[in-house]
């Protein structure tokens, strides 16, 4: 397959009552791990649903390492593996029969990857489900993922309230996945340090609108926190900020461009930010709010 | 492939049920064993008169084995299309569906699976008719109602089976799964009132339901795997639809 792209959404539109996703454009190269952050109900879902086909969009268009969906669903899918929430397997299973399932289910189907992974993870292959815990749930359903060479993973809040250490050995796991370059990453999270610390890319969603999609260094490199005192907020230029925070300090702005703000506001102290910040200040963008 | 292991997957998840239906199959065979030893050789055949033993031994022969044929094609009836229920609750049906699975191999392996089911279940009755014919010395098995108790498991499976697929949850299925039960529900007191006014006889509704499959067994038969084999094919395009359209 030739392709250089292993995501593309184009104008993508979904109607629904009481929410619209937006014109979403998003590109994930192969070879990078997209973080796709937002609040919840914020779309994120509903994108990835997409994706999927699990859902029929209104407008716009996705193509899967060049190919169309949903014209070439069949084709794409063997390539993709979806990681949700929660064990989307029968919890009366173990990982034996789920083996002997998942071989019927997946054409390149390997049941030694799938026997390491169980082996490396600590995953007892004929403890019933329901006796798993948050975590093993989780590492069982990256295990099945990634036992049937796709080439690209898409992951819905797979690792929301996982413990620190699940989340690390998980990780760990996506960056070897990443090795080869032909694999790609798309991973919507609300735990935005997981991807600070792995993705290459980040979009930002919020109200069925994509906000900020783009290079994760860069964005963090542009954005950044101004701190000012509270009498001052009235000399800045509105457009030179996406929101302020009032403390009982001062005022924290959200700039988009660090070195122009800089520049323009000689004196000013403009630190770097985070992702998390960055989400904060684009909800509660046009608006000042409060800290607390 | 995917159909094979998807089918094993309905079967195994079914295995508690199996267990429990057989076993309530086997205390109620059991059961109908005893009174049929005791029609012949027995306090039964002892303290009553010929025509009672004989009546009982034609009841017990003809009902029972209507009633375990019936009882173990419930698994049938009801572990496969629960399933469903579950299925929803875990996502499995969205995990299949985005694994690229087609509906068609998701719904198939259901009815797949229901016809393994209802297939053993009549070649034990295969096996427990002889044992039956020895308990009871004469040849009072009625196939006709053997026939018409399959009739209707399958219609409710086939009724129920896209019902399911398109309630998805178990309270909304139940309530409308309900309805052909309904339905015999309101049509009773309408044939004991027929009954009561002479109209009908038990004997009459009885004939009318076997003749309904037709005549002669085979042609019983015949008929009904006609009608069963439309059934389901009408109730699967409509199941593979609902899981199509889902979302």
């Amino acid at each position: 397959m030739e392709y250089e792209n292993a995501i593309e959404i184009k104008d993508l539109v979904k109607r629904y009552d009481g929410f619209t996703l937006d014109k979403v454009s998003m590109t994930v190269p192969r070879g990078s791990i997209m973080g796709f952050i937002g609040q919840n109900g914020a779309g994120k879902t509903t994108t990835i649903s997409c994706i999927l086909n699990l859902i029929k969009w209104d407008e716009g268009e996705i193509k899967l390492f060049g190919m169309d969906m949903p014209r070439e669903e069949y084709e794409i899918k063997k390539y993709i593996s979806a990681v949700f929430d929660e064990l989307p397997f029968n919890e009366d299973l173990n990982a034996n029969i789920l083996d002997k399932v998942l071989s019927g289910v997946f054409s390149a189907w390997d049941h030694a990857v799938f026997t390491e992974y169980l082996d490396r993870l600590q995953l007892p292959s004929k403890k019933k489900f329901k006796e798993f815990s948050k975590g093993m749930k989780m590492k069982l359903q990256i295990a099945a993922a990634l036992s049937h060479h796709a080439k690209v993973l898409i992951m819905d809040e797979a690792t929301t309230g996982l413990d620190p250490v699940v989340r690390n050995e998980i990780l760990d796991i996506f960056m070897e996945f990443l090795q080869d370059e032909e694999n790609a990453i798309l991973m919507s999270s609300h735990i935005t340090s997981d991807l600070e610390k792995i993705a290459d890319r980040v979009s930002f969603i919020d109200k069925g609108k994509l906000l900020i999609s783009g290079v994760k260094d860069e964005i963090l490199d542009d954005h950044g926190i101004m701190r000012i005192g509270k009498q001052e907020l009235a000399d800045i230029d509105r457009a030179d900020y996406i929101s302020a925070r009032v403390t009982d300090f001062g005022a924290d702005l959200m700039v988009t461009d660090r070195t122009a703000a800089a520049r323009k506001y000689s004196g000013a102290l403009i630190e770097k930010t985070t992702l998390e910040e960055i989400m904060l200040f684009y909800v509660n963008r046009d608006k000042t709010f409060d800290a607390n | 492939m995917t159909m094979k292991q998807l089918i094993y997957r309905e079967l195994y998840l079914s295995k508690k049920n199996i267990v429990m239906t057989l076993g309530i199959g086997a205390m109620i065979f059991l059961m109908g064993a005893l009174v049929l030893l005791s029609c012949r050789f027995g306090n039964l055949a002892r303290y009553n008169e010929p025509d009672v033993v004989k009546e009982t031994l034609d009841t017990v022969s003809t009902y029972l084995p209507v009633m375990i044929y019936s009882i173990l094609m419930v698994v049938g009836i009801d572990a496969i299309p629960n399933q469903i229920f579950t299925d929803h609750l875990c996502g499995w049906h969205k995990f299949i569906k985005s694994s690229g699975v087609k509906a068609k191999d998701y719904v198939g392996a259901k009815y797949a699976a229901i016809l393994i089911l209802f297939g053993a279940s009549t070649l034990l009755m295969l096996i427990i008719y002889p044992v039956f014919f020895l308990l009871c010395g004469t040849a009072q098995i009625n196939l006709s109602w053997m026939i018409i108790a399959l009739d209707f498991v399958v219609f409710f499976t086939d009724f129920n089976l896209p019902l399911f697929l398109w309630a998805k949850k178990r309270e909304k299925a139940l309530l409308w799964s309900a309805v052909p039960i309904l339905a015999l529900t309101v049509l009773s007191p309408v044939i004991l009132v027929l009954i009561g006014a002479g109209v009908l006889t038990e004997e009459q509704i009885t004939e009318l339901i076997v003749s309904l499959v037709g005549g002669g067994f085979m042609q019983e038969l015949c008929i009904s795997f006609v009608i069963l084999a439309v059934l389901m094919y009408v109730s699967y395009k409509l199941s593979v639809h609902f899981v199509e359209v889902e979302g």
